[in-house]
Order: C-alpha cells, then sequence, then structure tokens
C-alpha cells in the first residue's frame, strides 16, 4: 500500500510539472506540486496537533458526565 | 405535468396521518408513495408565491417557490425517500410517523413564504426530530434526546423573539429576501446559526446524532442543520461574520472528529465541518460561492445519509458502535456490501473525482479565492484534508480491518434487503452526479461560472488526495482509537452547569455564615448600647446584668453635688 501510494504521488507530481498553469493568481499557485507539499504537510500536521489536544486536554473517561 | 396544487409538504403530513388509520400491510407501500407524490407537487408549483391565505390579519404564504427553494425541496424529498427506503424493513410504525413528520416541517419550513409559517414548521422540526432519537430507546438516546430538546427550544424561543422584534419594527411578516438593520436580525440569525451547529453553539449534534437508531438517524443527518443553511441563504447572504464563523467550523470539525471512538459519532462531527464549507459560502455572498453552498447542501445530504446508512447497517448487524469494539474482528469479509457503499459516500465527501463532492466543494474554495481570501482558503483546504483522513482512512481501517491479531469472529445479524436497496439507491446518486455535474448544475438558484474538470484542478486535487494518503499511512498508528470521549462546548451544561449549581449552593452557605455572624454582632451591640455601664464585667467575660435603675443610676446627691460645683465655677469665671 505504501509503495502504491509512493508511486501514485510521484505520478500526480509528475503530471503536475508537466501540465501547463492557466493563470495563476497567487504566487503559490504558480508552484507545480504545491498541493502535494500541503497535502503531506497539512495532514501530519492535523494528526498531530489534534492528537495533541486530545491527550493533553480532551480525553476523558467514557463515564465522565455520569458522575456525580 | 399535473399540477397537484398543494404544498409538497402536506404530502408526508397526509401520509402520517393515513398511515395511522390504514391496514398494517400496505402501510410500507404507502410510505414508499409518498416522495413521489409530493416531487409531483413541487414540479406542478411554478416559481412564484402560491397557496397564500389571510389568518388574523397576516399574509401567510406555504409555497413561496424559486430556485432556491427548489433545489433544497428536490433534495430533502430525495432524502425522505432514501431514508424511507432503507427503513422499509423497521415494524416500529412511529419511527415512520416522526420521520415523516419531520421530512414535512423541514420542507414546509423550505417553502414558507412568511415568517410565522416559517416559525411553526421550524418548531415542529425540532420536536418531531427529537422522537426520532428516542425511537433508539437506550438510556443514553433518552438523555440525549432531553438534551437536544431543550438547546432547540431554546433556539426556537430565540427566533420566536427575533421574529416578534421584526415584526414590530418593520410591521411585514414576509420571508423572501435578505433581512436587514434592526436587532431583531441578530436574533434571528443566532437561532439560525444553532440549528446549523456553528460552535460554540454546535455540541447538540455530535452529543444527540449518535444516539438515534440507525434508521432515524439518516433523517437527522439530513434536515435540521441543511433547513439553516437555505435560511440563512436566504436571509443572510453575504453576512462577513458567517465567512470566518464558517471556515473556523470547517476545521474545528474536523479536528473533534479525529478524536472519536464512536463511528457515528465521527460522522456527526463531519456534519459540523461539513456545514462549516456551507455557512462560509453564504458569508463570502457571491453568486459561486452561495450557488456552492446550495451545491454543497445538495450532494452533502446524499453522501451523508450514505456514511449514516453504512456505519447504522453495522451497527443493525452488530450491535456495536466503536472502533475498539470492531478494530480486527475482519468484519470485512462479513459485511463487504456496506464497507463499498461506505467507501463510496467516503470518496464523495473527500470530493475525489468522478464523486458527488468533487463538484460542489470546489466551488467554495474557488470562490474564497475570488473574493482575495486567501486565509479563508487556506483553513477550508486543510479541512478538506481532515475529512479525507478520517472519513477515508481512519473509521474505514479501523472499523472493517485493523490490526491482524482477529479477536475472534462476530455473531452478525444479516442485512435487511431494504437498507442494501437505500445503499445502492444513494450511491448511484453520488456517482450519478459526480460524473454529470451539470444536472445538480442547472437547477443552482444563481449564475455562476465553472468547470470542475479542468486539468490543472483535477491535478492539483489527485496531488493533494495522494500525499495525505501517503502521510496518513505513515502516521496510521498515531490515529489508533482511544476508548472514551472527548470535551466539547456541551461540557457548559453538562458539568459546568452543575458546578455553577454547587457555586451557588457555596454562595448560599456564604451568605448564611455571613449573617450569623452579623447577627451576634448586632446583638452584642444592642447589648452594650442598653447598658454600657457593664463593659467592666463583659470585658472580664461575666454575663453582663440587665440596666437596674437602682443598682446602675448614680445616687441624686451626687447630680446635686455637680451642679453646685458648676454654678460655683461659672461664678467665679464670670466675678472675677
Amino acid at each position: 500500500m505504501r509503495v502504491i501510494l509512493l508511486i501514485l504521488v510521484f505520478v500526480f507530481g509528475l503530471m503536475g510539472m508537466l501540465a501547463p498553469h492557466g493563470h495563476p493568481e497567487f504566487s503559490w499557485q504558480k508552484l507545480p506540486i504545491f498541493d502535494l507539499v500541503f497535502g503531506l504537510l497539512g495532514c501530519a500536521l492535523l494528526i498531530l496537533f489534534s492528537e495533541a489536544l486530545g491527550k493533553y486536554f480532551l480525553f476523558r473517561r467514557e463515564d465522565y458526565y455520569d458522575e456525580p | 405535468m399535473t399540477n397537484l396544487s398543494v404544498p409538497p409538504a402536506f404530502w408526508f403530513f397526509a401520509g402520517a396521518v393515513a398511515m395511522l388509520v390504514m391496514p398494517k400491510r400496505g402501510r410500507p407501500l404507502l410510505r414508499l408513495a409518498i416522495p413521489p407524490l409530493a416531487l409531483l407537487s413541487l414540479m406542478g408549483l411554478p416559481e412564484g408565491r402560491h397557496l397564500q391565505f389571510e389568518l388574523l390579519g397576516f399574509e401567510l404564504c406555504l409555497g413561496q417557490v424559486d430556485k432556491l427553494s427548489a433545489v433544497f425541496g428536490y433534495v430533502f424529498i430525495i432524502i425522505a425517500f432514501a431514508g424511507l427506503l432503507y427503513s422499509l424493513h423497521v415494524r416500529d410504525d412511529s419511527e415512520h410517523f416522526w420521520a415523516m413528520l419531520y421530512a414535512g416541517s423541514a420542507i414546509g419550513a423550505v417553502f414558507s413564504g412568511d415568517l410565522i409559517s416559517f416559525y411553526l414548521f421550524w418548531e415542529l422540526m425540532a420536536i418531531s426530530s427529537v422522537f426520532l432519537i428516542w425511537s433508539h430507546r437506550t438510556p443514553q438516546a433518552i438523555a440525549a434526546g432531553f438534551r437536544y430538546l431543550l438547546v432547540h427550544l431554546f433556539g426556537g424561543a430565540l427566533l420566536l423573539a427575533g421574529i416578534l422584534l421584526w415584526v414590530h419594527q418593520k410591521g411585514t411578516i414576509e420571508f423572501s429576501g435578505p433581512l436587514g438593520g434592526g436587532g431583531a436580525r441578530w436574533l434571528i440569525l443566532v437561532s439560525f446559526m444553532l440549528n446549523a451547529a456553528v460552535p460554540p453553539l454546535h455540541p447538540w449534534l455530535p452529543d444527540a446524532y449518535p444516539e438515534a437508531s440507525p434508521t432515524g438517524a439518516i433523517y437527522l443527518t439530513a434536515y435540521t442543520t441543511k433547513a439553516s443553511v437555505y435560511a440563512l441563504l436566504r436571509a443572510f447572504p453575504g453576512e462577513g461574520i458567517l465567512m470566518w464563523l464558517g471556515a473556523i467550523m470547517a476545521l474545528y470539525g474536523v479536528i473533534w472528529a479525529i478524536l472519536q471512538n464512536d463511528i457515528r459519532r465521527l460522522l456527526a462531527y463531519h456534519i459540523v465541518s461539513q456545514v462549516g464549507y456551507m455557512v462560509c459560502g453564504v458569508g463570502i455572498g457571491t453568486a459561486l460561492s452561495m450557488s456552492g453552498s446550495a451545491a454543497h447542501a445538495f450532494t452533502h445530504i446524499l453522501y451523508k445519509a450514505l456514511l449514516f446508512m453504512g456505519t447504522g447497517a453495522l451497527i443493525h448487524a452488530t450491535g456495536m458502535r466503536k472502533m475498539t469494539q470492531f478494530q480486527g474482528r475482519g468484519l470485512f469479509r462479513l459485511l463487504p456490501e456496506a464497507f463499498l457503499f461506505y467507501m463510496i459516500g467516503a470518496f464523495s465527501i473527500s470530493s475525489v473525482p468522478l464523486f458527488s463532492g468533487y463538484i460542489s466543494k470546489p466551488m467554495i474554495l474557488e470562490a474564497a479565492l475570488h473574493e482575495d481570501q486567501e486565509v479563508v482558503y487556506f483553513l477550508l483546504h486543510l479541512a478538506s484534508i481532515g475529512t479525507w483522513l478520517c472519513t477515508a482512512f481512519k473509521l474505514p481501517y479501523y472499523t472493517w480491518f485493523g490490526e491482524k491479531t482477529p479477536r475472534g469472529t462476530l455473531r452478525i445479524d444479516p442485512l435487511p434487503l431494504s437498507m442494501k436497496l437505500g445503499m445502492a439507491f444513494l450511491s448511484s446518486l453520488c456517482v450519478l452526479l459526480g460524473i454529470y455535474p451539470s444536472l445538480l448544475y442547472r437547477l443552482l438558484p444563481y449564475p455562476f461560472e465553472f468547470s470542475p474538470y479542468s486539468a490543472r484542478h483535477l491535478i492539483d486535487t489527485l496531488q493533494m488526495l495522494s500525499a495525505s494518503a501517503l502521510s496518513v499511512w505513515l502516521l496510521l498508528g498515531i490515529l489508533k482509537p482511544h476508548e472514551g470521549i472527548t470535551l466539547d462546548t456541551d461540557w457548559l451544561y453538562r458539568k459546568g452547569a452543575r458546578e455553577f449549581v454547587a457555586f451557588c449552593g457555596w454562595l448560599y452557605d456564604l451568605r448564611h455564615q455571613i449573617q450569623g455572624r452579623m447577627r451576634t454582632l448586632v446583638k452584642a451591640l444592642v447589648l452594650l448600647s442598653s447598658n454600657p455601664l457593664e463593659i467592666p464585667r463583659l470585658l472580664k467575660g461575666v454575663a453582663p446584668r440587665p440596666y437596674d435603675p437602682d443598682r446602675h443610676r448614680l445616687p441624686v446627691g451626687i447630680g446635686v453635688l455637680l451642679s453646685v460645683l458648676s454654678f460655683f465655677l461659672l461664678s467665679l469665671v464670670l466675678f472675677l
């Protein structure tokens, strides 16, 4: 699965390099693999941030609201 | 087209009542016949204001048909059909009764052309939906239902107050365009935001929806929040605060969703997130963004119901509801069809090309960019990564697959045909819309130009999806579900309120103590002022004696002596 995903990432990255960009309105749109990097980092950031938030602030026992 | 000139909602109310009186055998057929009849009556109504009549001097209107109300009307009717098909095997007629009433009231609210009938349908929606939560008949469902009802009655009271103020200020009850100016609109806006589950007013949703019965939850996912999106589109287009709240809401929903263990609670947080996109689209306020909100409401209703159907099928078959219970039990071999249909919903919600979300969500993101709202764009973009990782990876992996050591196989009830048909129906709609976006685009209320399948957009989407999939796969261990629950703002009324009552008790005790001290002090002062001559005794710790003229008054002779002395002194001063 990891290998398949790696190949896919590579293929779509390459396609991004080759495909012409229409009319970039923003500087980051000129980067052909911007969404690739954003997806990779954004996803890791989201997972780590929310798990940390859960661990330090949000997780409670199942019967938390039933306690007197 | 035959013109059945009754409001589309009428068929649901009539059907609910007719079902109670007709023989049991005919009821399933009757239920399935209602949505097509409603669809016919909607198609028979041309644009304009129909079915108007006067009541107590007010002009009511039950058939305000324009492109905005029609697109919501269509999807509400379609999802009623899907829900009734999915729950065809359910013998509990009360659930069907409330479901039809709920669908009818949501459709009624959408076509209301005046604030009074809108309000009545709005409240009926709250009341009928709570019975769908209670239809699961577990203690948790009963408790969550009561909390849900209290929150919605509060929201209804806000709406009523807003409407009364509005009518008082403006003298009209017409509800056809934006509500501008005055304090009344803020009351109405907050009540709409409460029903749209905008944080921090959202926790009723992930609290109550996962407690409903597997079949009842389907209707819940569709109506209340999306009727609010409709109301916001009609009354508050371009309201700047909604853009920011929506963007934050989209991200908030996915962050909390990542932490859930209950499969339907995870999906419920994704409703919060997805409605965030729609609310944001309303706030941006351009034709593209608002058509995007309507389109996203349309596709969202279909795929979210499909996701709840897939997970509802698991709950129906196994009686379990948490990932920590399912994990590693080889559920994929037992319920592959539920997995397949669920994944079609998951691909749709994650806006994978060729699935329905792909044609609606990017409209809102594109509109944010057109308005130079880069921050909003990135918030929404990040939220869509969270949707993808949660619904397409975390939930299915830890539910159907999980670790390789099986913990003994499960005993499962076979899925009824009706459930499979309901899922197949919605799956085909999700794929159909993904392939032929024009089917939906021609229904949308405001003119726009957007083509989802441009090469650049397609490649960018595929890059984002594949890269974040790789990222999830590497971090899948961290995503492992935990036992337990997460805190949310409902802490304020579930625990905080209890703490507040305890604080009030403490405050009461404090007052009591201060009062007691003050009373002792006053008593002592009374004692002292009644007889200051006893102070020496009091200081020695001996009980003071009450005033007695014979003991405490000075002898008369001393008084005479003192006055003679003072006369003497006075004469000395005056005459010498």
